[in-house]
């Protein structure tokens, strides 16, 4: 249960979960932040009548109000012509009938003339009465441009030096005899935008903390999720190895370039859009966002892998570059054959010509010309002297190759430069022929160890061959006594053979065999091995069939050699034959060899590979029980290699196919 | 005619004993010998009508004492030896034997080579020469009387037989391509015929020669043809 857990908790699919829920997380926030956004005012304010939108439906009404037609007129900056009650002192109250607040209210009165502009719809000395009151409201304002006395609450234009801005609201009320009251109604009523905001604000200011709670679990969700994938970054299971993401492979401080170019261009794209209350600028916005957080997510989690790899620094374009570099100028100086005074006498040789040759073409060209001459004269010897020595060294390493491990580099004529691989060169070449000599000279212990044994068991074998024969010629009566004597007769035949075999084998494999090489026609050799075996053939009713040749293939190997391939390979298709079969031999040319194949039909199911066939000791019967010491085709593949030929094997069913290629005497000549 | 003296020398006496009764029971008489100084001490001392030698043996090994002989004596040694190798065969050869029998011979084979060198030792030299003989080592083909004779035995052939050996030993070492015997003694031009005369080869050989997969007279070329070799 507890490793299951852990399994999961290492999963792709739980990681990716990680991801959507950080996502998820950030949508929230996002929502949150935008709904805070858009209800800063809400936010930022005790109440509605503190709010930024409160404040500015208020300085805009008190705007309209200073601004309005009757208010103007009682400043006197407009002349009364239409209207005739404007500025007569009347008592009545002028009722300003171009705003369409219910909630506003302002009073402006004439000092001198006592003429009061009002939009409530009150008379004079009501309204008078009222906008002495107004002070007690939770917003208020109160000018005299008489004495520039300011006094306000909840409202933006007004100071406490007692002076009203903007310039072009207060010049609109300056140096007139004016008193001007404004006053918004603490209790609202329905019917203008005061009315209306505060619903709006009340609205928001009851979402608000649900935004708050969605904001704050929003954080806590995604911060949880990050510290997961923080702490499972890079993990398959529990205390596995680190193991880089595909996106790790990137270079750390190309990878931060890249980040901040992402984050730039999302930002450039984020300008194009202010905060409205929107939504499909919204949607626009989260989208971007959304990208730049997995952007983000994702650049953060390689790097914590990056961390806890411990190839922060290391896994950087920047230290890579530097590596590289510090790698190069090690080889410079460090290498033999790349010395630092080679290098520096390159740059010499190009500062001195470039000076000569500069001197040479514009004063006298008499001496720096010689000089140049003489110095390139110089180089040119050098140059070819170190050419002369890479060729003498390839030269050598052709002989090595072509066999040839005595041929000595000449050391004297190398130049230099290359002394010290020459050198380098000789120690291999002595390593290469110690090793040879050690080869063969075990190669040759075996030889002659197996040889001696083969002579050691010859000696006995006579003796044995020898008596049986005797014991033969006793003529016993007693048919079990024949019977035993025939088994001993025909077992130490077969141990003859074995022990030649297994000398001729060894020899053959160690290649300790002299070839006499000679023109070999494989046409008369094919028919020559055939008459041998015509009697052989005849007893076990095989019929060899020599394929016609119409010009002879001759091959460059060794006549007695080759007898010995087909006696091998011939006996071998006496024993193992199919009876009354038939043996094919054809003879063709195929490119530069000459090729033998001979096919026969086992009589043995053949359930062993082409390839197990050429080992020694394995024979087509795996009961053993005919005669053979397995070491035929063995033998045989071995004199073929010695000759610089082939032998291959092809088992098709039942169909054994033998194949000897020779290279042809014209082209080995 | 009073029978032959062979003295048989190895360092093994079972082989020494074996051959000791094939050849009484052949009716040679037998001198054994189980080291080389023995072997020279008794040519000096008795009648020896031939040797046969082991080379590997402990003392004087049986190459030297062959040189020891043939210092004095022209008596057949035929060396017997472990050793197959054709290098071997041909050292032993050049120390002045006159056979070379390898380990572990085929009994019968060894008798048949000890007849054939008594016979070659004790009667060809007193051969007259005659026109019209072909001869090489024991091998003689006297064209008057159409015989061909092996150490002095008459061996029955068929006229094509007679007519290949003929042609060989008319050219005694030389390379006779397989269509070259065939158009000479067929008198027909060769064409997808040649596997007769190799068979017919093959028939020659088993007459002639004591063991005919190692060939003295008629020899084997392999890819080439067949020759008869000149002693």
């Amino acid at each position: 249960m507890d490793t299951k857990s852990r399994n999961i908790k290492y999963s792709f699919l739980v990681k990716a979960f990680a991801v959507f829920l950080i996502w998820v997380s950030f949508a929230g926030m996002f929502a949150s932040v935008y709904f805070f956004g858009i209800n800063s005012d809400v936010l930022m304010s005790e109440n509605y009548f503190q709010s930024h939108a409160f404040i500015a439906e208020f300085n805009r009404c008190v705007e309209q109000a200073i601004s309005s037609a009757d208010v103007q007129k009682l400043t006197g900056y407009v002349s009364g012509t239409g209207t005739g009650n404007t500025g007569t002192g009347s008592t009545e109250a002028i009722a300003d009938s171009s705003s369409v607040t219910v909630n506003f209210k302002y009073v402006a009165r004439n000092i001198e003339t006592n003429a009061i502009v009002t939009n409530m719809e009150l008379d004079a000395d009501s309204a008078w009465k009222a906008a002495k009151e107004f002070p007690k409201n939770k917003s208020y304002l109160f000018y005299s441009a008489a004495d520039n006395k300011v006094a306000s609450k909840n409202f933006l234009y007004a100071d406490n030096d007692n002076t009203l801005y903007p310039d072009s609201l207060e010049s609109l009320l300056k140096n007139a005899q004016v008193e001007f009251f404004a006053a918004v109604d603490d209790q609202l009523k329905q019917g203008d935008s005061f009315y209306d905001i505060q619903q709006e604000y009340k609205g928001a200011q009851a979402q608000l903390p649900l935004f708050l709670v969605i904001a704050i679990a929003a954080f806590a969700l995604g911060l949880c999720s990050f510290i997961y994938l923080a702490s499972v970054a890079g993990r398959n299971e529990k205390n596995s190895e680190i193991m880089p993401a595909l996106i790790d492979w990137f270079y750390n401080d190309l990878h931060i370039v890249a980040v901040i170019l992402a984050a730039t261009l999302s930002l450039s794209l984020l300008q194009e859009i202010t905060l409205h209350d929107d939504l499909t600028e919204g949607i626009f916005l989260f989208a971007v966002l959304s990208i730049d957080l997995l952007i983000g997510l994702s650049f953060i989690l390689s790097m914590i892998r990056n961390i806890k790899r411990g190839t922060l620094f290391q896994h950087t374009m920047i230290y890579r570059l530097f590596k590289a570099a510090a790698r190069f100028l090690a080889q410079c100086f460090q290498a033999r054959t790349f010395r630092p005074a080679v290098l520096f006498l390159l740059l010499a040789y190009g500062g001195v010509n470039a000076i000569l040759f500069a001197i040479a073409t514009n004063g006298n060209p008499g001496f720096p010309l010689l000089l140049l001459v003489i110095i390139n004269l110089g180089a040119l010897y050098y140059v070819s002297k170190t050419l002369g020595s890479i060729s003498g060294i390839m030269r050598w390493v052709n002989e090595m190759t072509k066999g040839n491990l005595d041929y000595a580099l000449d050391t004297g004529a190398m130049s230099p430069a290359f002394h010290a691989f020459a050198k380098d060169i000789a120690g291999l070449q002595t390593g290469i022929k110690e090793a040879v000599a050690e080869a063969v000279k075990g190669e040759k212990l075996k030889t002659e160890l197996i040889s001696n044994v083969s002579h050691d068991l010859k000696t006995p074998l006579t003796s044995i061959i020898n008596y049986v024969d005797l014991l033969k010629k006793e003529n016993p009566e007693n048919d079990t006594v024949k019977e035993y004597i025939g088994i001993l007769e025909s077992k130490s035949a077969r141990l003859k053979q074995l022990v030649d075999d297994l000398l001729e084998a060894s020899k053959a494999a160690s290649g300790d065999m002299i070839v006499n090489y000679g023109r070999v026609d494989l046409c008369s050799l094919a028919q020559q091995s055939v008459a041998e075996y015509s009697e052989k053939a005849a007893e076990t009713g095989l019929d060899v069939r020599v394929k016609v040749c119409e010009n002879p293939v001759v091959v460059h190997g060794d006549g007695t050699l080759m007898w010995r391939i087909m006696d091998n390979l011939l006996s071998n298709a006496m024993k193992y034959s199919q009876k009354n079969s038939r043996v094919y031999i054809d003879i063709e040319r195929n490119g530069l060899s000459g090729v033998i194949t001979i096919k026969n039909v086992s009589e043995a199911a053949l359930d062993i590979s082409s390839d197990q066939f050429l080992e020694r000791f394995v024979r087509g019967d795996s009961s053993r029980s005919t005669e053979g010491s397995g070491l035929g085709l063995s033998i045989a593949k071995s004199l073929a290699e010695l000759q610089g030929g082939t032998l291959a094997l092809k088992v098709d069913g039942d169909l054994f196919k033998v194949i000897v290629t020779l290279p042809l005497e014209a082209i080995a000549q | 005619m009073s029978t032959y003296n062979i003295l048989v020398c190895d360092d093994d006496k079972e082989i020494v004993n074996a051959l000791e009764i094939y050849l009484k029971h052949d009716g040679y008489g037998v001198f054994k010998a189980y080291n080389g100084k023995e072997v020279l001490k008794m040519v000096e001392e008795s009648n020896i009508h031939l040797i046969i030698l082991d080379i590997m043996m402990p003392g004087l090994d049986g190459l030297m004492t062959t040189m020891k002989v043939r210092e004095t004596y022209n008596i057949p040694i035929i060396l017997l030896s472990a050793k197959s190798q054709d290098t071997d065969k041909i050292a032993g050869l050049n120390f002045g034997a006159d056979d070379y029998v390898t380990k572990p011979y085929n009994p019968l084979e060894l008798l048949a080579r000890v007849k054939s060198q008594l016979r070659r030792y004790t009667q060809l030299g007193s051969m007259e020469q005659k026109p019209g003989l072909l001869k090489t080592g024991g091998l003689v083909l006297d064209d008057e009387l159409k015989e061909i004779r092996v150490d002095g035995e008459i061996i029955k052939v068929t006229p094509t037989e007679y007519r290949i050996v003929k042609l060989l030993m008319e050219n005694l070492g030389r390379v006779f391509p397989i269509s070259d015997i065939y158009e000479r003694v067929w008198n027909e031009p060769s064409f997808s015929v040649e596997n007769t005369v190799a068979v017919h080869i093959r028939r020659i050989r088993e007459k002639l020669e004591i063991n005919p997969k190692d060939p003295k007279y008629l020899k084997v070329v392999w890819g080439v043809g067949y020759k008869i070799e000149k002693y």
